[in-house]
């Protein structure tokens, strides 16, 4: 097969998985899928951060969910028009990641991950104790959707998602790519052939965080509500097995993984509990022997069947 | 009031200590900080209930019975999934993440959401200057404390607790003076593992035995880890009266929900201020 040949291939598939909804309308499958553009977003955000410049970040979904807070404040309360709410999740998303960004900038590694779960403990016990702002657990209801059209739903997550995935595509392919990766391979190397390191680790926290925010925005005006419970571990560890499975460092990876954990876990819905466990192994596997993902495995045998 | 405070205090900090020491042992052992061990630990509290329960084993085997099956568990699954992988940071911290999701799933599964009863094994009640405190709690305290003790004395008085301070402080020289460093990293694991299931007895039989405490008591690990600085063993016990004081106090004047602010603040406050714990050395972390 030809370098060609594949791409009309992607675009084709691409081209009827964006057709069909409209041929099917099936309204099931489209909460689905529209769930999953929405998770997709937040782990390729996650992706740039973690899987560009190598800092494992436990405060992703801290930054989604002040989004998806921020969102449904500026609805509920300053009566905002729901697509400006959405991009206003998102600045919050990315205003915040540049604090966190520049705050951990002296953390490496391990105490990286421990300050940002720490933060995401706190975010937590914030939005629980303070009910008033927040809702508490019960959460804060009734915000505006952006369409009440699963169809219409479908499309404009769908294309927020490309839009993700091609502007971090753009910029990972850029030189600031090459740079940040740098930083993820040898820190004292980047430095020393004149990478400003400090720099790209918190612009890569600024770009990332935009999009968690992004999806967080998305996540509210689609579930119309927003609580505590968004602060949840569980939001972690399933961000986390879609950025394992999928293959971290290239993008596209963390998106197959998102449609990967969402649609096993739908399908699976039979035997419940059991659903998680198997994920989590299929992770712990997948990161001890292929740790490239499945993203990584297409690759691998694409590169041996595509002639330039 | 004040004895109150003391009381709880020093029994919490003890139940902190026993929790924790674990996760600090496997970590200057290994150079793996173990995401999962709040899982482990609390998984040793339901080992024991199922050794009383299912196996109607006599208490103090049921204790050797979780003891085992978790060394032996953590054992394998260090050997075969984080001993191969153990110089790359992200994929050991991601593996333990996943193990934390896939243990606790499963012990929802196999014992179900909600909590379980532990048996009293001391009955009655104890007045300390004025303070009613059940037998129980007096004893998983001393009894927590003399397993810490029993630790301290391997470490420090036998060779193979030696040969396991010579391989945390230098495994290349300790493999060149005749240590065989990989079976002594395997015996701290299944060190820090006996510990870690002891310590979950301990938690099962004076608060109660929840998968929600895995998570909880993984937090309070953390917690204590890096207030006592990461890397340094001994350091866990005054981290861990300190936490257990300032838990008890906290939850005295803020209320309850303050439990888990008091954790992330100490996490946020102790790196930002000072990254090498109490007693932490600056060199050893990450």
């Amino acid at each position: 097969m030809k370098r060609s040949d594949l791409m009309a291939l992607t675009l084709l598939m691409l081209g009827l998985y964006a057709l069909h909804p409209i041929i099917t309308g099936d309204t099931y499958i489209l909460r689905v899928l529209i769930l999953i553009h929405i998770f997709a977003i937040l782990a390729a955000g996650f992706d740039i951060i973690v899987g560009y410049t190598g800092q494992l970040t436990a405060g992703h979904t801290v930054m989604w969910g002040w989004g998806a807070f921020a969102t449904a404040w500026s609805i509920l309360w300053f009566g905002v028009n729901p697509v400006l709410a959405v991009f206003v999740g998102a600045l919050t998303g990315a205003l915040l990641g540049f604090a966190v960004g520049v705050l951990t900038l002296r953390f490496r590694y391990l105490l990286l991950t421990l300050v940002t779960f720490a933060l995401l403990i706190l975010s937590y016990a914030l939005a629980r104790q303070f009910t008033d702002i927040t809702g508490g657990e019960l959460g804060l209801h009734g915000i505006q959707k952006l369409t009440n059209n699963p169809i219409i739903s479908f499309y404009i997550t769908f294309s927020a998602l490309i839009a993700t995935v091609a502007i971090l595509l753009l910029i990972g392919r850029s030189s600031i790519g090459l740079r940040m990766r740098s930083v993820k391979e040898d820190e004292t190397a980047a430095e020393t052939i004149g990478v400003d390191t400090m720099k790209y680790k918190v612009l890569a926290n600024v770009i990332g965080s935009f999009f968690a925010g992004l999806s967080g925005g998305l996540y509210t005006t689609y579930t119309s509500s927003v609580g505590a419970s968004i602060f949840f571990l569980d939001h972690l560890l399933r961000l986390i097995l879609m950025w394992g499975i999928g293959g971290g460092g290239t993008i596209i990876g963390p998106v197959i993984g998102s449609y990967i954990v969402i649609l096993l876990s739908e399908y699976l819905r039979f035997i419940e509990e059991y659903r998680l466990i198997l994920l989590g192994i299929a992770m712990i596997l997948i990161m001890r022997y292929f740790p490239t993902g499945v993203y990584g495995l297409i690759q691998r045998e694409l590169a041996r069947h595509v002639v330039k | 009031m004040v004895l109150n405070i003391i009381v709880d205090g020093l029994m919490l900090g003890a139940l902190f200590a026993v929790a924790s020491i674990g996760l600090s042992m496997f970590y200057s052992s290994t150079g793996i900080f173990n995401l999962a061990h709040g899982a482990l630990l609390i998984l040793g509290g339901y080992l024991v209930y199922t050794g009383l329960a299912t196996l109607s084993l006599p208490l103090p085997l049921a204790v050797v019975f979780s003891v085992l099956t978790l060394s032996i568990f953590s054992m394998l699954f260090y050997r075969y999934f984080l001993h191969p992988i153990r110089h790359h940071h992200l994929t050991s911290v991601l593996i333990t993440l996943a193990l934390l999701l896939v243990l606790e799933r499963l012990t929802i599964v196999l014992y179900g959401p909600w909590g379980l009863p532990f048996p009293t094994v001391f009955p009655g009640v104890a007045e300390l200057a004025g303070v009613e405190v059940s037998m129980q709690k007096i004893a998983v305290t001393i009894l927590s404390l003399a397993f810490i003790a029993f630790l301290w004395f391997v470490m420090n008085k036998t060779w193979v607790g030696l040969a396991i301070r010579a391989t945390i402080d230098n495994i290349e020289a300790s493999a060149a003076s005749g240590i065989n460093s990989d079976r002594i990293i395997l015996f701290s694991v299944f060190l820090a593992s006996a510990v870690t299931a002891v310590g979950g007895v301990s938690i099962a039989s004076t608060l109660f035995l929840s998968p929600i405490l895995m998570s909880q008591m993984n937090m309070v690990a953390i917690a204590v880890a890096i207030l006592a600085g990461l890397g340094s063993l001994w350091g866990v016990i005054p981290a861990a009266f300190i936490l257990g004081f300032s838990d008890v106090i906290g939850a005295l004047y803020f209320g309850g929900w303050y439990r888990f602010v008091n954790l992330a603040l100490v996490i946020i406050i102790v790196l930002l201020v000072r990254p090498e714990g109490i007693f932490g050395e600056r060199e050893r972390i990450a």
